[in-house]
């Protein structure tokens, strides 16, 4: 029979503080069948790690169940755990006086590599990740997009069928950033059978990686398919985006009809922003009222809708 | 994949950086060689002001011994829980296949060295500076209290280090209250005896008392009248008491991770 | 960060993981239990609860939990900073000198030494130990080893700057120092005479020597007794100035060091 790599039903968590019960999951349902690089994305706070914990054995759900490659997460466990790994953005695990190859050899030991295959596949991969010339270097010494690199050998090395990714480029420069990917992408590739489950506020990281994608916002499954159906829900939509100075308050914008979600922030005592409406019209509009209210558009942009528009006009806010 | 396997090459694991940290921050060998000298030297003028026998000097040198190795369960294994959480290794462990019992055990035997460095220059001091006698009476039973105490210990070690995956500071601070106490119950110094039938016997249940009452009573047969109970009945004991910490270990290390998962404070740094 | 802020912190640090009651609790505990030890020692040598002796290591040790307890959270510090919660580069680069703030949190760790003492003390009575309280003296003497005290611990601050994270160690090996060779528990006069002539150069030697007047109304130490009021006094307050000189000294040469080697924010657990 063949089972998913991972099924959610009415999955609920929530934690009790001493003045009020917050609710980090809320009926999620979800299924990522084998093979998919699914993307979870949303803001900060969202639900995307508590998620991840409970995938990989670490949280009970408060209701509802989750299964690992047909296994319960609460009953079987010990089953889930040698057929997963996990990776964290900014994650400082291991120990610093050891160097990078001792790092991964140990973390290998808890999976019961032998030596030798142990060492190969470190090897391997520190090559394929290009700091093969940092295998003696201690870990503390690394930087940050270096330490990361090794946090990503760490979560493959071990042959797992499921690898979690949470925020794995999380502070990572650009160069850093699209070899993870790339590997990500390429390890995938080797074995249909294998799944990875990426969370992310990138949504250009999303876009780029994922088969499928779930938008998450306060602990709900608010949309869920392919990138291109995502952005198929804004499609109608217009997306706007606009340079104005000097900055104005944009207090009034919300009383124009027909804006499904915008988001402007201020920078250089300039205001960007960004709208998403049902047609050009309301774009017109809008541009008056920016010069009633004293500001000049120095920049005007029509876009392409982007999975953060969706986002914007599902939540009313930004991913960021 | 074969369990035993695996737990073992985890437990490898484990040592590996306490070994490797031995030799690359070599700073310790001051540390446990000049805190022993200084704490042993103490307790031993102690007994000196006080025109104590001669054996009472070996009575100190004894629990400094033995007292190395509970340090070592509650520091280097127990509350070093507490600092993976604390560093974010602890999630990894868990989510790992091992044991947590195999982390546990990778600690301690990583860190048996400097405790065993330890342990040995407080009985060389005490023998070639304060001229300790130790009159070994029967080696066997010695060896086989030794390291019946040594399995005790590490059972309740493991038992104690399940506390730290649910709680965090509070859990640290009930090891930090685990030494005088402990010391004064388990008579770390001085004979259990001394402290009545009542408060020895429930001072048992801690290996340390009885280890340190036997082998008391095998190193100094002068101290005989001191004994607790006979050295064979004290072993019997300690073997009893470290199957019963082991399986409470593992038990309790269960069912504290499920209780942790429950409330999500496995994972909760600075609590 | 004021010191008034890092008495705070110090406070908050050791006292918020559990309600106040429990607080209490465990700083009566440890002290008592450590007590307990030399009680019981005293005991299975004299076979009796009453005594000079008993009086001479019971005063000692209540108060040397006050030298302990500074002396070992300070000791960590450093380490804590650096490892545990990870705030010691924002602590550096903030306006407050590290020193500072190493300064008013060892204050507050002195200030709640006092309570285990005071429980000690009053336990005391148990064993019919005969106080004679000088109380403008036991005032003087507290805020002068404060001064020493606070010193040291900011020396050992220093130190842990460039070592591993060996916790506490090194806090305890200084406050083990000091329980050997000052007459603690046990007159000095009974160490050989080189270690008598180490403990002559020790604040703590004085210290404790002053307290044992100001509590028990006389010296028993052979040794010290011959000192009167006044050089004890005057060798306590020379020796803290000395003490607290230096460690200013150390911590900045220790500082300035751990910068060159770029090590202030070293990674050391395993």
């Amino acid at each position: 029979m063949h089972v998913d790599a991972i099924e959610c039903i009415k999955l609920t968590r929530t934690f009790k503080s001493k003045k009020k019960i917050v609710r980090a999951l809320d009926n999620v349902n979800l299924r990522v069948s084998r093979g998919e690089l699914f993307g979870l994305l949303g803001p900060n706070g969202a639900g995307k790690t508590t998620l991840i914990k409970i995938l990989t054995t670490l949280l009970l759900p408060t209701s509802g169940r989750a299964y690992v490659y047909g296994y319960d997460v609460e009953k079987d466990f010990k089953k889930i755990r040698p057929i997963i790994n996990m990776v964290s953005g900014g994650e400082t695990s291991g120990y610093g006086l050891l160097t990078v190859f001792e790092n991964l050899w140990m973390f290998s030991q808890f999976y019961g590599m032998p030596n030798k295959v142990a060492t190969e596949t470190i090897n391997k991969l520190l090559a394929r990740l290009h700091i093969e010339h940092l295998s003696s270097r201690k870990v503390r010494a690394l930087s940050t997009g270096e330490r990361q690199k090794l946090n990503i050998i760490r979560g493959f090395m071990t042959a797992p069928k499921i690898v979690f990714l949470d925020e794995p480029t999380l502070g990572l420069d650009v160069e850093t950033a699209r070899l993870i990917r790339k590997f990500v992408r390429e390890w995938l590739r080797e074995d249909k059978e294998r799944t990875v489950l990426l969370t992310t506020h990138y949504m250009m990281e999303a876009d780029e990686l994922c088969d499928r994608i779930a938008i998450i916002d306060q602990g709900k499954i608010i949309a869920l398919g392919t990138p291109d159906e995502l952005k198929k829900m804004v499609k109608t939509d217009v997306s706007l985006e606009m340079e104005i100075f000097p900055a104005i308050k944009l207090d009034w914008i919300k009383s124009i009809e027909g804006i499904a979600g915008f988001t402007a922030s201020e920078s250089n005592g300039k205001t960007n922003l960004k709208l998403v409406t049902v047609d050009d019209s309301v774009g017109g509009e809008v541009v008056s009222n920016i010069y009633k209210h004293g500001g000049k558009i120095l920049a005007l942009h029509k876009r392409e809708p982007t999975l953060e528009d969706v986002f914007l006009k599902l939540t009313g806010r930004g991913l960021e | 994949m074969n369990t035993i396997l695996l737990n073992l090459r985890a437990i490898r694991g484990r040592a590996y950086p306490r070994v490797i940290g031995l030799m690359r921050e070599p700073s310790w060998i001051f540390w446990e060689t000049v805190l022993p000298v200084l704490s042993i030297a103490a307790f031993i003028y102690v007994y000196r002001s006080l025109n104590a026998p001669a054996m009472y000097e070996g009575f100190v040198v004894l629990g400094g011994v033995m007292t190395t190795y509970w340090l070592n369960v509650l520091w280097s294994m127990a509350a070093q829980l507490y600092w993976e959480k604390e560093t974010a290794n602890l999630q990894l462990y868990l989510a790992a296949p091992m044991s947590k019992m195999s982390i546990l055990a990778g600690m301690a035997i990583g860190a048996i060295v400097s405790t065993t460095l330890r342990a040995c220059t407080i009985l060389i001091i005490g023998i070639f500076i304060f001229h300790v006698n130790f009159v070994v009476t029967s080696p066997l039973l010695l060896i086989l209290v030794f390291i019946s105490t040594l399995v005790a210990l590490y059972g309740m070690g493991m038992l104690f280090a399940s506390l730290f995956l649910m709680w965090g500071r509070e859990a640290w601070y009930l090891n930090n209250l685990l030494q005088e106490p402990v010391y004064f119950l388990s008579g770390q110094y001085f004979p259990v005896k001394a402290l009545g039938a009542v408060i020895a016997s429930a001072a048992s249940i801690i290996p340390l008392t009885l280890g340190l009452d036997a082998m008391r009573q095998i190193l100094f047969p002068e101290s005989a009248s001191w004994g607790f109970l006979s050295p064979w009945i004290e072993l019997l004991i300690l073997v009893l008491l470290g199957v019963f910490f082991i399986i409470c270990a593992k038990y309790a290390l269960d069912k504290v991770e499920y209780l942790g998962k429950v409330k999500g404070t496995l994972t909760m740094r600075w609590q | 960060m004021s010191l008034k802020t890092s008495m705070w912190l110090e406070f908050q640090i050791e006292s918020n993981w559990t309600s106040p009651f429990i607080f209490a609790i465990y700083n009566i505990i440890k002290p008592v239990g450590a007590a307990l030890v030399l009680v019981a020692m005293f005991y299975v040598v004299a076979g009796k609860l009453t005594g000079t002796a008993l009086e001479f290591m019971y005063v000692g040790n209540a108060f040397y939990m006050i030298l302990a307890q500074t002396l070992f959270s300070i000791g960590w510090i450093v380490h804590d900073d650096r490892e545990h919660y990870a705030t010691l580069r924002y602590l550096y680069i903030s306006p407050t000198p590290y020193f500072k703030y190493l300064f008013g949190r060892s204050i507050a760790r002195y200030v709640l030494s006092l309570i285990p003492m005071v429980v000690l003390l009053l336990l005391g009575l148990t064993f019919k130990i005969q106080y004679r309280i000088n109380l403008l003296l036991l005032a003087i003497v507290l805020l002068l080893g404060f001064f020493f005290i606070v010193g040291t611990a900011l020396l050992i601050s220093g130190i842990n700057l460039l070592t591993a994270r060996h916790g506490g160690a090194i806090g305890e090996a200084f406050a083990g120092i000091f329980y050997l060779a000052s007459g603690v528990v046990f007159p000095v006069s009974i160490l050989p005479a080189w270690a008598q002539q180490i403990a002559l150069t020790l604040p703590t030697t004085y210290w404790f020597s002053l307290i044992r007047i100001a509590v028990l109304g006389n010296e028993p130490d052979a040794l010290l007794s011959v000192f009167p009021l006044s050089n004890l006094i005057l060798y306590l307050v020379l020796l803290s100035i000395v003490y607290f000189a230096a460690a200013f000294l150390v911590f900045k040469l220790a500082d300035g060091l751990a910068r060159k080697l770029g090590i202030l924010d070293m990674s050391t657990t395993y």
